[in-house]
């Protein structure tokens, strides 16, 4: 019975939250669909709820469940009641083709949301990362020093980014209490937001019967949305990728303020999951930047500016705040000209591991790559989702690259490797999915 | 029973299936601000540590390697946990807790 009751109040915790975000935010969220708005109330709740715990933390307070639902409630409310909400453009309702498929990530969900909330959380990284500096943090009333510095814990990764621990607290704080159990209600939750904001981006560039193929492609990818998936940072990292590369393609066809704003927010966001998100938001917004100066039209240094410069920052003050860590898992050491073949022979274990015989996920992630860059170029609709296969390539190459500098046995870290591409699929499936909806529909897909 | 099952039956603790009622019975033995060193605890990590200092949290969780850092010393005695001279650096004066022991060290 207290599972429910804790469930019921984390939910509506978010909710409240989401709703604030939805009304303050309502400037930079205008011209975008209905679902792309609750998806990115959701995102940005969710950043609000951390916001308001640790500022409550950092002032010596630890906010109770009065303030971390009465602080997003009084901000909805004084949104709706001073700020001017901005015209909603008529969105076409969804053909049968469309509803069916609507109906069917709405079943994805459900299955996923079963899985989740069937037990506690108990994957490796929620118990020895995300939810062990969550839990910390929430009977510490405290972010302490010992999660950056303590030797007794370097397996718990104190140089990760702190955002989902803060996110798990600060929903416990919400409901009085820690709950890992019920805590699992979140990670449905952001498998339905990046449905909606596939379906509201795609619908409003292509078409509802695309938007909707979109939407059960990405919810229905069940090697992300799995049991073991809950309570680790793939699926926020998912989402923040998605959200990112959605604001990304939007400014760099109309670069817009409120473009501008969700392309920023993303980046930081983004980069407060986990590092990969650091790391995507600099590939693509360094390929933004080239084409930009390719095309001489003055968008390079905002682009960098406003989707490099606040993960950078990110990092920079996170840095700051808690001080140097020494990272564990990689040895630098190996790019020393002396070192090479030593690490030419990592990279032959890792390539010989990921590539190998009779184990098609590697060999399928990379094609899914390339099927995205050919489906990705010519797109009537959004010609701008061009600028997402190269960062998608030099990501994934990375990973695979970075496994060859691994301190300890390199076949192990690549093991990770998959996982992380995983978090790469809903953004393929923005290019991929506008190109496989004739299927369901009876004209050419095009632009609206 | 396969690591699986147990884990269904036992949640986060997966196939040790003692280590639940152990890590539980310390926690319900000490304050939460103390530093705890528990004799499977691995400074290198692996699935025994991580589930324990995720139960213990906000607790410090050490190996015995670092027991002169901590408050107390636990030694888990179900088969495959402490050896004998696990036991004898737990300390002299150990109050039992469910498959195991707890000495108060400070």
């Amino acid at each position: 019975m207290s599972f429910l009751l804790h469930t019921a109040g984390i939910l509506a915790a978010i909710a409240v939250s989401a709703c604030a975000a939805r009304f303050a935010a309502d400037a930079f969220l205008a011209g975008l669909s209905r679902a792309e708005r609750w998806a990115w109330a959701l995102w940005l709740g969710l950043a609000l709820e951390a916001s308001v715990y640790l500022v409550f933390l950092a002032a010596g307070r630890a906010p109770g469940p009065a303030v971390m639902v009465g602080a997003p409630a009084v901000i909805a409310a004084a949104a709706i009641l001073f700020l001017r909400r901005r015209p909603r453009a008529t969105e076409p309702a969804p053909g049968s083709p469309a509803r069916a498929l609507l109906a069917l990530s709405v079943v994805a969900v459900a299955v996923f949301a079963l899985a989740a909330l069937s037990e506690p959380m108990w994957s490796n990284d929620f118990l020895a990362i995300w939810g062990f500096k969550g839990k910390t943090i929430w009977f510490s009333r405290a972010v302490p020093d010992r999660i950056f510095h303590d030797p007794a814990v370097v397996w718990s990764h104190p140089e990760y980014p702190l955002f989902l621990p803060a996110v798990f607290a600060a929903l416990s704080a919400s409901i009085g209490r820690w709950d890992d159990h019920a805590l699992a209600a979140l990670f449905p939750l952001l498998q339905a937001a990046t449905a909606a904001a596939l379906y509201g981006w795609t619908k409003r560039r292509f078409s509802t019967c695309a938007g909707a193929l979109a939407a059960i492609l990405a919810a229905a990818f069940f090697p992300l949305f799995r049991a073991f998936e809950v309570g680790m940072a793939e699926i926020p990292l998912a989402l923040s990728l998605l959200l990112f590369s959605q604001a990304a393609v939007d400014f760099d066809e109309t670069p817009s303020r409120s473009a501008g704003m969700r392309l920023a927010i993303a980046s930081l966001l983004a980069a407060a999951v986990k590092r990969e998100g650091t790391l995507f938001v600099v590939l693509a917004a360094g390929w933004m930047a080239l084409r930009a100066l390719r095309r001489r039209n003055g968008r390079a240094v905002p682009v960098l500016a406003l989707a490099a410069a606040p993960a950078v920052l990110h990092g920079l003050l996170l840095t700051a705040a808690r001080g140097s860590i020494p990272d564990r898992d990689y040895d630098w050491s190996f790019a020393r000209p002396d070192r090479w073949p030593a690490l030419a022979g990592q990279a032959g274990q890792v390539l010989s591991h990921l590539f190998r015989a009779g184990d098609a996920a590697t060999w399928i992630a990379f094609l899914a790559l390339a099927f995205f860059a050919a489906a990705a170029r010519p797109a009537g609709g959004a010609p701008a989702l061009a600028i997402l296969g190269p960062a998608l390539l030099l990501q994934s190459c990375v990973y695979v690259a970075v496994c060859s500098f691994s301190t300890f046995d390199p076949v192990w870290q690549a093991s990770f490797v998959p996982r992380l591409e995983n978090a790469l699929f809903p953004v393929m499936v923005l290019a991929v999915a506008p190109r496989l909806a004739f299927l369901f529909s009876s004209g050419r897909v095009t632009a609206e | 029973m396969p690591s699986e099952t147990a884990r269904l039956h036992g949640s986060a603790f997966s196939g040790l299936r003692n280590v639940a009622p152990f890590v539980r019975g310390v926690a319900s033995a000490t304050p939460p601000s103390s530093t705890v060193a528990l004799s499977f605890v691995s400074e290198k990590g692996d699935r025994a540590t991580y589930a324990a200092a995720f139960e213990l949290a906000p607790r410090r969780v050490v190996s015995f390697a670092r027991r002169r850092e901590a408050d107390f010393a636990a030694v888990f005695l179900a088969p495959g946990g402490a050896s004998a001279a696990d036991r004898r650096l737990g300390g002299t004066r150990g109050t039992s807790v469910p498959f195991g022991e707890l000495f108060r060290l400070r």
